[in-house]
């Protein structure tokens, strides 16, 4: 088993507060809603399990008590159709077979539409779809979300630290980076 | 190549520069060694950055070598190592495929241009077609899809993007860890469909009055030959969710010694050449293409 500090990027002997800091930053950056219809969940979902661990051990001395961190998130995903069992397995072809052989279109055939095409990485189509699905069933809480994130395909880089985009001077990009062709660099 | 994937240098460190720096001179004396003096001339960012991506290890400490732009000076490289080289056969290969797609496509002082540099790196190609010949034979496969489906006007800018995405998710060969490869075909698929959809943005103008394909025009009703203010936003917000997932894969992936110039650029330096090339004011830099 790994270090639990290293696991939560603390120095040993750091005191409580900073674990517990630490370890909320850590479980808000690989949270599963962040991850939510992304290709690699499953391995965000193993960072999550280490960080939770590495938590558990430093504060309670390795007694699991999963009451108090996210371990026990299950995603409620609702009912499980055919064509969601098929996404799931991660057959997106075969799951867009199956869809396109329905044909009653209704909000959650536009919804699962949607998700296979974020699942592909395809967020324009995503976001198209699930615009449709939402404004067919306003109501549902699923579709409305996903419209409002199909967007940023769930992970929200700029939540992080590295969030803060000031745009002040920023197209001169390219012509500091000339500087890079050894040109104006000098003897650097 | 594009030129898109960069760093946004004010955000970096002054040893982090430095090593930005020396990968990119680094990459340019591999060229050198591996494939003769002109093929200094196809070192580019964006491989900088694949050589960030792939390289594994304790961090690697410069040399002093010789740069034929300065030839009075040493500068830093980084020395050749698995990933620099890996990175120095995809320039290769990658810039010889460009150039055969501007001898299909481009008018006749161009095509003629692309012909003749085509024909001076005809060996260098050769070579790294055999070094590399899986990840070759994608390339080979996605443009030849791309491009029926621009013959086919195809109306979906995510299609259109997902050749040249895959195309670049092959740069990920370099892996055996299936876990690892997996992240970075994720990555990299991101990144190669930011690169698409922002070279179609900057494009739109000069394709709009050629004629030439270009995805935003049939995804979209263009008013005076620009995109509304609401496709806009819509459009921008469609690519900055895939370098939210870029970023996402790369929250994943093992520490690596460089891992800061990685994070620079896909949480500050994509954002930014979007950010310029929505606004008009990402200046190139020469021609491109």
């Amino acid at each position: 088993m790994k270090d639990p500090y290293e696991v939560l990027g603390v120095p040993h002997g750091a005191s409580e507060d900073e674990i517990k800091k630490a370890y909320r930053e850590l479980a808000r950056k690989y949270h599963p809603d962040n991850y939510a219809n992304n290709p690699l969940a499953d391995l965000a979902q193993e960072k999550m399990k280490e960080i939770n661990e590495a938590y558990d051990l430093l504060t309670k001395g390795g007694t699991t008590d999963s009451g108090s961190s996210y371990s026990n998130y299950t995603s409620n995903s609702g009912s499980l159709t055919e064509v969601r069992r098929l996404i799931q397995l991660g057959d997106l072809d075969g799951a867009e077979a199956k869809l396109n052989g329905i044909a009653n279109h209704n909000a959650e055939w536009y919804y699962l539409r949607g998700v296979i095409a974020q699942r592909r990485g395809w967020m324009d189509e995503a976001a198209q779809n699930f615009r449709i699905a939402a404004s067919m069933e306003p109501g549902n809480f699923e579709y409305t979300r996903a419209a409002g994130s199909a967007g940023n395909g769930g992970y929200t880089y700029r939540q992080t630290q590295y969030g803060d985009n000031g745009t002040d001077d920023l197209c001169n990009l390219c012509s500091t980076l000339m500087c890079l062709n050894c040109l104006c660099n000098g003897c650097r | 190549m594009f030129g898109y994937v960069l760093p946004r240098r004010d955000k970096l460190s002054e040893t982090d520069n430095a090593r930005y720096r020396a990968a990119y001179c680094g990459l340019c004396r591999c060229l050198k060694q591996r494939y003769g003096f002109r093929a200094r001339f196809l070192v580019n960012y964006d491989m900088t950055f694949l050589y960030f991506l792939l390289q594994e290890g304790e961090a690697k400490q410069p040399e002093r070598c010789r740069c034929p732009a300065r030839p009075f000076c040493k500068k830093d490289c980084l020395p050749s190592d698995g990933a620099m080289e890996y990175a120095a056969d995809l320039s290769v290969l990658l810039s010889c495929w460009k150039l055969r797609d501007a001898k299909r496509d481009d008018g006749f002082f161009r095509r003629a241009a692309a012909g003749f540099c085509l024909r001076l790196y005809k060996k260098a190609f050769r070579k790294a077609a055999a070094l590399r010949e899986q990840e070759n034979r994608v390339f080979a496969e996605q443009l030849e899809r791309l491009s029926a489906l621009e013959d086919q006007r195809c109306e979906s800018i995510d299609r259109a993007a997902d050749a040249f995405a895959s195309l670049l998710k092959a740069c990920a060969g370099y892996h055996a860890d299936e876990t690892l490869r997996r992240t970075e075909e994720l990555l990299l698929y991101h990144v190669g469909r930011f690169l698409y959809l922002t070279d179609a943005l900057e494009d739109l103008p000069k394709d709009n009055k050629s004629g030439a394909y270009n995805p935003l025009r049939y995804r979209y009703a263009l008013q005076d030959g620009k995109l509304t203010q609401a496709d806009k936003e819509q459009f921008l917000e469609t690519v900055d969710a895939s370098i939210s997932m870029a970023a996402s894969a790369l929250e994943l992936l093992p520490e690596t010694a460089d891992r800061e110039i990685l994070k620079n650029i896909i949480y500050y330096g994509l954002p930014a050449v979007l950010h310029c090339v929505a606004d008009g004011s990402f200046r190139k830099k020469g021609n491109r293409k």
